[in-house]
């Protein structure tokens, strides 16, 4: 068995190792029932994470072929990818969830995807009226509508 | 100072009414649990009828009012609790406890984030005492043969905090008898039927829950304690047959409260729909049919006094919980 | 026998034919079946919206409408599960495996014609399975106990992480994982907090319905707007048409055999309260696996039609056998049944033993309505979906922002909590981080959902058997499960170790 450091996969095995230790720790300050789950799955973790990273279960060899078909995006691409998905989270804490919908459809259509503006302005508004009709009207539930108008909590 | 006059009894006439017209607006009902349970069910099936008396009463049937039942549920009932705790009390939120299930706390000292004594008590609906079962197919043919068991008894049960549990602590350490407990069931159904298929001995229910589990005879109640004997129940001894009358005081009750600070108009108005209520013969037959036990009393002052009276006896022992 | 008696169950579907009757059919279908795509919502949102309607309505209108709704949810669910990865309900989790990538090869047509006639054949095989269990539901109930809940549990995690092949390892690091989410939260069994660190919205644990949206949609999400282009990587848009949606739906009558084992699992795993559809699903797909030819086995994950029409018929069957708990016992099956209880309540019906006697013709009318949904779903889907599939050549500028502004609404609206929507972005990079490292994901649903089952049969089998699991070996059920368990290894590992035999072959 050829023991080498799985590079790739070390950006998420060293965050799940950190996760199982410090699981293993608070998880065994409980008691004997309640500790039984968290001490054993985060013990087994703990020991996969590290087998998986010295590349003990041969995954360095065909490493990352992933179920994706196209190639893999970049690293920047995928950061941006992050941020801007969290970006709607952030719209919607100020602006409400459905206003947020809308801009944020159009800002991706318009700025991101170079689409027509009639076209990204069409369908953001559809879009608003859509779920605006679904859940406030048909299922009467009441969504987040902003900071400024709930007030921070 | 015409003008003055009259923007001053324009004032007053203004403020006036606020309580005499209650209800001007929807109204909300607090049900705890998720959608399906006893309580769910309870309250999605005397709201229409609540509605209808504030509607009359109102004089808005044409306005159509609504009351409309919420389901909040979470932290075994504390979440909502702790939500209505914060409504304003003008009778429009209001929410059906679980007693002594929401006492639980209470009994044992302990704070939850809610004052259970503080609520404005306002009408009791539902509640039950309790029954032991055991399986018609067992070795357990009366209340003293499972005293004599050697050994603890197992008794499934749903989980530490849950009513039945406290029922069943409170018994058997009165009968001077050890129980293992296996919690865990999902409900009440299902550790009645772990019950009949050998997982345990015997367990505790409420008795219109036993009636209705029992519609197959699958099991033999062994003991109900009630003062009032029940003919579903033949054979069932009560706690003035054991020697233990105080047995009698184990009950669960379902009682409508709304947030601290109600004024006496309206809980007495809420005290009046919730009595119509129940006592619609529409409800009392479906109770009947279904075995869910309907019940309120006439004014708030009793149903204050109901729920003390049990949250103090629960209280007398809470180190066996 | 009482139980089946013709002329009852043939004056069920004269009723059902009534003009009132279809109309809360078809409604309850169409609700059933929006509900179904838009992630988060689902049969049980559909059916808790729904009681208050009910109230007015006749009991058998009542019925037949959450009947409606109850039969499709699955099917929708398959949809976005083949089209965004994003299973619409948990028991499509399974349906992801071999259905996206077919999307991404420009076939989603070929995968939802499947998904849509498996699930809809899957369904009438549930309910005819259910009917023939009719007499005993009262035996089977009582033969499962905690003991044989601990070992299903456990054979169903250990199917779900053998299914993904190679990757096995890191498959076991994510259920793991899994495993420690599900336990945030109030311990049911002791009564103990763990790991909520102060947090009230931690009380009860991370819901499923946020955490699985974030996991599949929003992870799928990142992961599509960080690749550009569409989600059919492959393929020409022109392809996806009504012909090639026929051809899907003819796959499972040619694999009949697949799709009677899918059912029957399904029918199986879906009379034990508890363990439910998701289970059911993996199972079938696992099975589907083991019992593919050799050479075959490698295909599934990468496109493999069985790979979606095992899934699919076992989570529709599921609900013709949830019913045998919930009215036999009125202990619910799934999560679906525990709100159509309170509905059967609300109209004074009982379930229990005497269910069967006093509302027999209720039953069958279910039955009936059930079934009949089911299939009007399947038509209903196979019909739009050449459209549908569309949307896997939508640009991801477009089809993201729309998708994740249904999912965060959809999570929000579940609790009208704004940390729903946190934890749904929260496991949205966690899903996305698995997916990206290539570590299969699909052990995550069912470790949240078994998890906590296992843990709790697992101490409650303790109980039982006074303080040692000895009471594993005293039971025949139990025994039997064992065995499953062991053999679904033992052929693993024939395979894994024949396959590297001829790998080692060299060229």
């Amino acid at each position: 068995m050829k023991i080498k450091i799985n590079h790739n996969s070390a950006w998420l095995l060293t965050p799940l190792t950190a996760f199982a230790i410090g699981t293993l720790y608070v998880g065994s300050s409980y008691g004997p029932v309640s500790a039984f789950i968290p001490f054993w799955a985060s013990i087994f973790m703990l020991l996969t994470c590290l087998f998986v990273l010295f590349g003990l279960d041969g995954s360095n060899i065909e490493d990352d072929d992933s179920s994706q078909t196209s190639g893999q995006p970049s690293s920047r691409g995928v950061l941006v990818a992050m941020l801007w998905i969290t970006a709607f989270v952030g719209l919607a804490y100020f602006l409400g969830l459905i206003p947020a919908a809308v801009v944020y459809t159009f800002c991706s259509m318009y700025f991101f995807g170079g689409k027509r503006f009639l076209t990204a302005a069409g369908t953001s508004v559809i879009l608003g009226l859509i779920l605006f009709g679904l859940f406030e009207f048909i299922l009467e539930k009441e969504l987040y509508k902003g900071v400024f108008v709930e007030g921070f909590t | 100072m015409r003008f003055l006059t009259a923007l001053v009894a324009l004032g007053l006439i203004a403020s006036a009414p606020a309580q005499a017209a209650f209800p001007e607006k929807d109204i909300t009902i607090v049900i705890p649990y998720g959608p399906g349970g006893g309580f769910d069910t309870l309250t999605r099936k005397l709201s229409p009828y609540i509605e209808e008396y504030f509607r009359e009463k109102s004089g808005k049937s044409f306005n159509k009012i609504k009351v409309v039942p919420k389901n909040m549920p979470g932290a075994s009932g504390k979440k909502a609790a702790v939500y209505t705790a914060k409504q304003k009390p003008n009778g429009y939120t209001v929410q059906i406890f679980n007693i002594p299930g929401h006492g639980l706390p209470y009994i044992k000292g302990e704070n939850p984030g809610y004052d259970i004594e503080g609520y404005s008590w306002l009408n009791r609906v539902g509640g039950d005492s309790y029954v032991v079962v055991v399986s018609k197919e067992g070795p357990y043919k009366k209340l003293d043969d499972l005293v004599n068991k050697s050994g603890d008894l197992k008794i499934p049960e749903q989980g530490p905090g849950s009513t039945s549990n406290m029922a069943n602590r409170i018994t058997w350490s009165t009968l001077g008898k050890g129980g293992e407990y296996i919690y865990g069931y999902k409900s009440s159904r299902d550790y009645t039927t772990a019950v009949l298929r050998g997982d345990g001995d015997v367990t505790m229910l409420a008795s219109g829950s036993a009636k209705r589990y029992n519609k197959g005879g699958d099991y033999n109640i062994l003991a109900h304690f009630a003062d009032e004997v029940d003919p579903a129940f033949p054979g069932a001894v009560n706690g003035k047959d054991i020697g233990h009358p105080e047995l009698h005081s184990l009950g669960l009750l379902r009682i409508i409260a709304g947030p601290p600070g109600m004024s006496k108009e309206v809980m007495d108005e809420w005290n009046n729909a919730l009595s119509y209520a129940v006592n619609h013969p529409d409800i009392q037959a479906w109770s009947a049919k279904t075995g869910n036990p309907v019940k309120a009393y006439d004014t708030t002052a009793e149903t204050k006094k109901a729920l003390m009276d049990t949250l103090n006896y629960f209280k007398k022992f809470r180190d066996v919980f | 026998m009482e139980a089946l008696d013709l002329a009852v169950i043939a004056e069920a579907w004269v009723r059902l034919f009534e003009l009132d009757s279809l109309f809360y059919l078809v409604l309850g279908t169409l609700i059933g079946l929006v509900f179904g795509v838009l992630p988060g919502l689902g049969g049980t949102t559909a059916l808790a919206i729904l009681i208050p309607f009910s109230m007015n309505m006749e009991p058998g209108d009542a019925i037949i409408l959450m009947a409606g709704v109850m039969g499709v949810a699955p099917t929708s669910g398959a949809v976005t599960a083949i089209l965004l990865n994003t299973p619409g309900t948990a028991p499509n989790a399974a349906t992801t495996l071999d259905g996206y990538p077919l999307s991404q090869q420009g076939k989603a047509g070929l995968a939802i014609g499947a998904a849509a006639a498996a699930s809809g054949l899957g369904g009438i095989i549930g309910i005819i399975f259910l009917i023939a269990m009719v007499p005993i539901t009262r035996e089977i109930v009582l033969m499962f106990a905690p003991t044989e809940f601990l070992l299903l549990a456990v054979l169903g995690l250990v199917t779900v992480s053998l299914s993904t092949g190679k990757k096995f390892v890191k498959s076991l690091i994510v259920g793991l994982f899994g495993l420690i989410i599900a336990s945030v939260g109030y311990h049911e069994v002791t009564g103990e907090e763990r790991f909520t660190f102060g947090i009230d919205y931690l009380w009860d644990g991370f819901k499923l319905v946020p955490v699985m949206i974030g996991f599949f949609a929003v992870s799928e999400m990142i992961n599509l707007w960080a690749k550009r282009g569409s989600v059919a990587g492959s393929g020409e848009m022109e392809a996806i048409n009504f012909r090639q949606v026929l051809q899907g739906c003819l796959e499972p009558i040619k694999r009949w055999k697949v799709l009677l084992r899918g059912s029957a699992i399904g029918t199986g795993v879906g009379a034990l309260p508890g363990v439910g559809g998701t289970v059911a699903a993996f199972m079938a797909y696992t099975i589907a696996v083991t019992t593919a030819k050799p050479s075959e086995r490698d295909s599934f994950g990468k496109g493999n039609i069985v790979g979606v029409i095992a899934p699919e018929s076992a989570n529709n069957a599921k609900e013709g056998g949830a019913l045998v708990p919930t009215l036999a016992f009125g202990i619910p099956g799934s999560a679906e049944m525990a709100v159509f209880l309170s509905v059967l309540i609300l109209h004074g019906m009982v379930p229990g033993p005497t269910i069967m006697t006093e509302s027999l013709d209720i039953i069958w009318i279910l039955i009936a309505a059930a079934a009949a949904s089911g299939v009007i779903a399947s038509v209903i889907t196979i019909s739009a979906a050449s459209s549908i599939a569309k949307l896997t050549f939508v640009d991801s500028r477009t089809l993201v922002p729309i998708v994740l502004a249904f999912a965060m609404i959809g999570s929000y609206s579940l609790d009208n909590e704004i940390y729903d929507v946190v934890t749904t972005l929260v496991f949205g990079f966690v899903g996305f981080l698995f997916m990206k490292f290539g570590f299969p994901r699909i052990a995550f649903p069912l470790a949240i959902v078994l998890g906590p089952l296992m843990e709790t049969s697992y101490f409650q089998t303790l109980r039982i058997g006074d303080g040692t699991l000895s009471i594993l070996f005293d039971r025949p059920q139990s025994i039997v499960i064992m065995l499953l368990i062991v053999a679904c290894i033992a052929y693993y590992l024939k395979g894994f170790f024949s396959r590297s035999d001829s790998e080692e072959t060299p060229a």
